[in-house]
């Protein structure tokens, strides 16, 4: 019993008045950006004593006053459920509607909203909607999360099979590349080996408006060897956004 | 028979409350950690100046403290105070109807969160 109580008091002195607490929020699941790394379960609300610095930033969203992580969870040690994307696509943060810039294949621990227009193929979800104007006035700031993954090796996604014809990508020159192929595109910067087998990061800055571009990619495992195909995007032709 | 109607209404009022999502006793959130997996200590009454009746102890090992308030829209006032006693660590302050729940784990115990993710989530069902 004295223990008991001994712990009860230490408890109220744990939970006595802190002040000048440097405390930064975090509004759902995220990498842990201090010594030793890892990855934080928590969904609800939290404070930790560090945030996300320098290039990881581009991985974050603002989200009911706290930092919301929207980049792929893999890479730093997360074990739970995974979903498989390929290219940029819209995300719903708590409501809103923000956008992946993520490169090629890679993963995250939620799936679409149902009323966004996705399609599954070989178990990989591509956005086969329209990009309105906010995804290209945030891609300066937020593209540069390709950076801070290109600084992870690991195993990515890996696409087999032939993507929807509508799929967009956001990227011109698309990483969908197998095993041991490597896709090549009209390249202009970028070019991140990225995992097992996978080459993803290739871009091109898109002139605006209204330039056509092709999107090549491959397909690995229907065809004996890889076969391009081209899609066809218009930029700068958005209808309007639906969500 | 009119004697019964008294312990009639009791049982209706309780199976109104029920139905209503009635808020969780301290009593009832250990059960429900309890049967979530968790390991939850004996909470102890907690002298803190949130204004309410508060309870502490620890959840595997992750400092804990549940306060039930007068109503929700005192629960919720109350949150950002509960950061406050979290201070320099990893810890969270939600509430909930009445009810406000404040971890912090002070000793590292849960480096991954995945015990805090436990307790806020069952708190939050």
């Amino acid at each position: 019993m004295k223990r008991i109580v001994v712990l009860a008091v230490l408890m109220v002195a744990g939970f006595a008045a802190r002040a000048d607490a440097k405390q930064v929020k975090f509004t759902g699941p995220h990498p842990i950006h201090s010594k030793g790394g890892g990855y934080c379960y928590i969904e609800a609300p939290h404070v930790h004593i560090y945030g996300p610095t320098g290039k990881a930033e581009a991985a974050y969203r603002d989200s009911e006053g706290g930092h919301f992580f929207v980049g792929d969870p893999v890479p730093h040690g997360y074990d739970g459920p995974r979903h498989a994307y390929n290219g940029h696509h819209p995300i719903t943060v708590h409501e809103d509607t923000e956008f992946c810039y993520l490169n090629g294949p890679h993963y995250h621990y939620f799936t679409p909203e149902a009323s966004v227009d996705f399609e599954v193929r070989g178990g990989v979800y591509y956005y086969v909607g329209h990009f309105p104007p906010a995804y290209a006035e945030a891609k300066v700031e937020y593209a540069p999360v390709n950076a801070y993954y290109a600084e992870y090796t690991y195993a990515r996604p890996v696409v087999v099979v032939e993507p929807p014809a509508a799929a967009v990508y956001g990227v011109v020159g698309v990483p969908v590349v197998g095993v041991g192929v490597h896709a090549h595109g009209p390249v202009v910067h970028g070019g991140v080996a990225a995992g097992v087998g996978v080459h993803a990061g290739v871009e091109v800055s898109v002139p605006m408006p209204s330039v056509e571009v092709t999107v090549p990619g491959v397909i690995v495992e229907e065809h004996h060897h890889p076969v391009y195909f081209h899609g066809k995007h218009k930029h700068g032709k958005f209808k309007r956004w639906r969500h | 028979m009119r004697t019964r109607a008294p312990i009639m209404m009791a049982v209706l009022v309780g199976l109104f409350a029920l139905a209503c999502g009635k808020d969780k006793s301290v009593s009832q959130m250990l059960q429900a950690w309890k049967a979530a997996g968790l390991e939850p200590s004996q909470f102890e009454k907690a002298d803190t100046k949130l204004g309410a009746r508060c309870e502490s102890g620890s959840v595997n090992g992750v400092e804990t403290m549940l306060c039930e308030f007068k109503d929700a829209s005192a629960a919720k006032e109350a949150e950002p105070k509960g950061l406050e006693l979290v201070g320099e660590t990893t810890g969270a302050s939600l509430s909930k109807g009445r009810m406000l729940l404040v971890v912090a784990d002070r000793r590292n115990a849960d480096p991954n969160g995945k015990h805090i993710q436990q307790i806020t989530k069952t708190f939050r069902q």
